[in-house]
């Protein structure tokens, strides 16, 4: 199963809140829908669950229309929050109804996920008696007791504790290994980069960067090399010394040197002073560029 | 349609099921059980149906008139047997100061043929007993005159006592009847409409602040939300009426000896068709400003802005109910100013209850003036559907009416 995205629009008045993006996520992998704060994140997501109707292009399933019927969306929304004053078995009754569960379905799905989560002795009181964090569970098990065909995420590592967070991450993959559609929405990147397997980054409604996580790195020079070892000292002072045409800036600490690249050109420059000299050393390495390297370019270098 | 009933029924269940309204309708049914059976309860505690002599309520009276003390003493005594009359002497100041030192509740001094000073200290605002006086006096004087015109006792008896008879033909609605039950109708429907209005304007708004709805409007139409939520709250309303209303007839019915000949058997005593009108005019009327609640609690952010968002509509409800009540008692709901607020979309719930139970509008202006108000409801709600549309995924600052015009054009040509 996968949900195709095509060039769809969404405009506010004048204000163009979404322009002409397009994406498709695979079922059984992570898609990662990125971009900074009014990028447009939540409005997509918003035309992929039909609350709005995208002004223009299509969203299908595996090239159909939505039914909504058939195909049930578990949606995490970013400003999380669900009836503070009310019984949680009876919010979660009502939510699971909301997504055509018969009543004795839905207990059975939130008594399984609520003991999945630890959070099952909680189940009569109302949730504003709860702790943060535990709010978030109960969020998070009314996410998935609908058995969602495609799951939504809006920046779902926000305020959870590492040990939640680290829950959080393997319910995730469980549900992906099961073959199902998540999207994650964030601009916290090193989560992203751990589960996503294709993303789009967004800046100002436009697409700026979509594909393969990998082959996007790939794709990106590799000017930074990183050697270990004892020899560091000296490996540094003799590349700057003969290859300053092509070294940006480096940088020691410990026994770790980065050396910084203006191009690709200088690497094999680097590989020849070290193999001729007699330093010291455990490894040299091309870095490939985080994530949150690739993030802040692509959506800063669209700003300039 | 399911979606639509199963928001229709949590609004429901979790209204009729929360501790607040069960007590409240608790409380007001034993408040009329307890009141339709007061008169039987006073009875049995005190065994006999004649009230008490009141300790203290001694008349005193000065009597410097024309007639002899004895006379003033057996007509006073015997038209006013609660009392204890007594005969005493004295000037206007000892008098005053009788009254003060809480010697007599009360002195009458008498004076001439027919001039008396009633001397107390504070009449009250409901108290009759100057008026009791006047016609035990009166009565007394007038024989005085008939006597010295030379009729004997007989005929002098004849000529006070005689009376009209008097029969009513009332072609129209008897609004000394109808008066009461309008009256309880309009307090009823004012309630409704404030309390349970905003009620919906609070529950739309907790949703919002909560972000109960951002999840909501993923799986459910707003406008059917909407709508589900404004009928499942009328119909908890409704409930809550039919509570009431069902338990006050019951207590009636039991005490109904008791009460057949007060005036609260007119309320127990209204017709079939005024009955059905009231409720039909009631629920639209909620309708019509429960969706204006809706609306207005969609296009806040917070519940603490709900309170100044609805102050406009809560005003208008509270203006029409002013008119209403204050045109009611004058008995002329036909004036200028109701016919406008029988049209006018907002008063007219008010103004149509009204007129409708105290004069004769007619079969077919009051189906004209229902329909009327059916419309108004449908297009409110149209409305209204539309600005919550727009509204429930809308944060920050409330919105300005003007802005919402504008929003609800530019929603529309997209």
């Amino acid at each position: 199963m996968e949900i195709q995205i095509n060039g769809i629009v969404k405009r506010f008045g004048e204000k163009t809140a979404v322009d002409n993006v397009s994406f498709t996520a695979r079922g059984g992998k992570a898609f990662g829908l990125l971009g900074r704060n009014g990028a447009g994140k939540t409005t997509t997501m918003r035309m992929i669950m039909d609350v709005f109707k995208a002004d223009e292009g299509t969203i299908t399933i595996d090239n159909q229309k939505i039914d909504r019927k058939k195909i049930r969306f578990g949606y995490l929304p970013e400003e999380r929050g669900l009836y503070p004053k009310k019984k949680i078995k009876d919010q979660l009754i009502y939510l699971a109804e909301l997504n055509d569960m018969s009543k004795s379905e839905a207990l059975e799905s939130i008594n399984h996920w609520l003991d999945k989560l630890d959070m099952k002795q909680h189940l009569e009181k109302k949730l504003d008696t709860l702790s943060k964090g535990n709010q978030q569970k109960i969020q998070l098990a009314s996410v998935l007791m609908i058995n969602p065909d495609i799951i939504i995420l809006d920046e779902p590592f926000s305020g959870l504790d590492p040990v939640n967070a680290s829950v959080l991450q393997q319910i995730v993959f469980e549900q992906i290994e099961e073959g199902k559609i998540v999207i994650f929405s964030s601009h916290q990147m090193n989560n992203i980069e751990e589960v996503c397997d294709d993303i789009i980054i967004l800046d100002e409604g436009k697409a700026a960067l979509a594909g393969n996580l990998n082959q996007i790195k790939d794709s990106y020079p590799k000017t930074h090399i990183k050697i270990t070892g004892n020899g560091t000292e000296n490996i540094k002072k003799d590349v700057e010394k003969h290859l300053s045409a092509f070294v940006k800036s480096t940088k020691i600490s410990e026994l770790e040197l980065d050396i910084y690249l203006y191009t690709e050109k200088g690497r094999d420059e680097i590989l020849d002073i070290i193999s001729k000299g007699s330093y010291d050393i455990d490894s040299f390495r091309v870095v490939k560029p985080s994530l949150n390297e690739i993030f802040i370019q692509t959506t800063k270098g669209a700003e300039q | 349609m399911k979606k639509f009933f199963t928001v229709f029924k949590f609004e429901y269940s979790n209204l009729v099921k929360s501790r607040t309204f069960i007590v409240l309708t608790l409380l007001v049914v034993i408040g009329a059980g307890i009141g339709l059976s007061w008169p039987r309860i006073s009875e049995l505690v005190s065994g006999d149906k004649e009230t008490p002599v009141e300790e203290g309520m001694t008349i005193a009276v000065i009597n410097d008139s024309v007639y002899d003390d004895e006379l003033i003493n057996s007509t006073l005594q015997s038209s006013m047997p609660e009392y204890k009359i007594s005969l005493i002497e004295g000037t206007q100041d000892d008098a005053r100061e009788m009254v003060k030192t809480d010697e007599y509740g009360y002195i009458i001094m008498l004076k001439g043929e027919n001039e008396y000073t009633l001397v107390t200290k504070s009449l009250g605002i409901d108290n009759s007993l100057s008026y009791r006086l006047d016609g035990i006096l009166l009565y007394n004087y007038r024989s005085y005159l008939l006597d010295n015109a030379g009729l004997d006792a007989e005929q002098s008896n004849a000529v006070l006592q005689a009376q009209m008879e008097y029969n009513l033909v009332e072609t129209g609605k008897s609004q000394t009847n109808s008066l009461l039950y309008t009256n309880m109708i309009v307090i009823a429907m004012y309630m409704i409409i404030i309390i349970y209005g905003q009620m919906v304007a609070t529950s739309v708004a907790t949703e919002k602040s909560s972000r109960a709805m951002e999840v909501l409007v993923t799986t459910v139409d707003p406008v059917r939300m909407m709508f589900g939520k404004v009928l499942g709250i009328g119909t908890a309303a409704l409930t809550q009426v039919a509570v009431i209303a069902g338990s006050t007839i019951l207590f009636y019915n039991l005490n109904s000896d008791y009460l057949a000949t007060g005036f609260i058997s007119t309320l127990f005593n209204m017709p079939a068709e005024t009955i059905i009108l009231s409720i039909l005019l009631v629920i639209l009327g909620f309708f019509v400003y429960a969706f204006l609640y809706a609306a207005v609690g969609s296009l806040v952010s917070r519940i603490e802005d709900v309170s100044q968002g609805v102050l406009p509509i809560t005003f208008i409800s509270i203006a029409s109910y002013m008119i209403v009540m204050i045109s009611m008692p004058s008995g002329n709901v036909d004036s200028l100013l109701m016919k406008i607020c029988t049209f006018f979309p907002l008063t007219s719930p008010y103004a149509l209850v009204a007129r409708m139970a105290m004069t004769d509008v007619g079969l077919w202006q009051s189906i004209g003036a229902v329909a009327l108000l059916l419309v108004t409801c449908i297009v409110i709600g149209y409305l209204a559907a539309m600005v919550y549309r727009l509204g429930v995924l809308m944060y920050g600052k409330p919105p300005k009416m003007k802005e919402v015009f504008k929003l609800l054009k530019d929603s529309r040509k997209s």
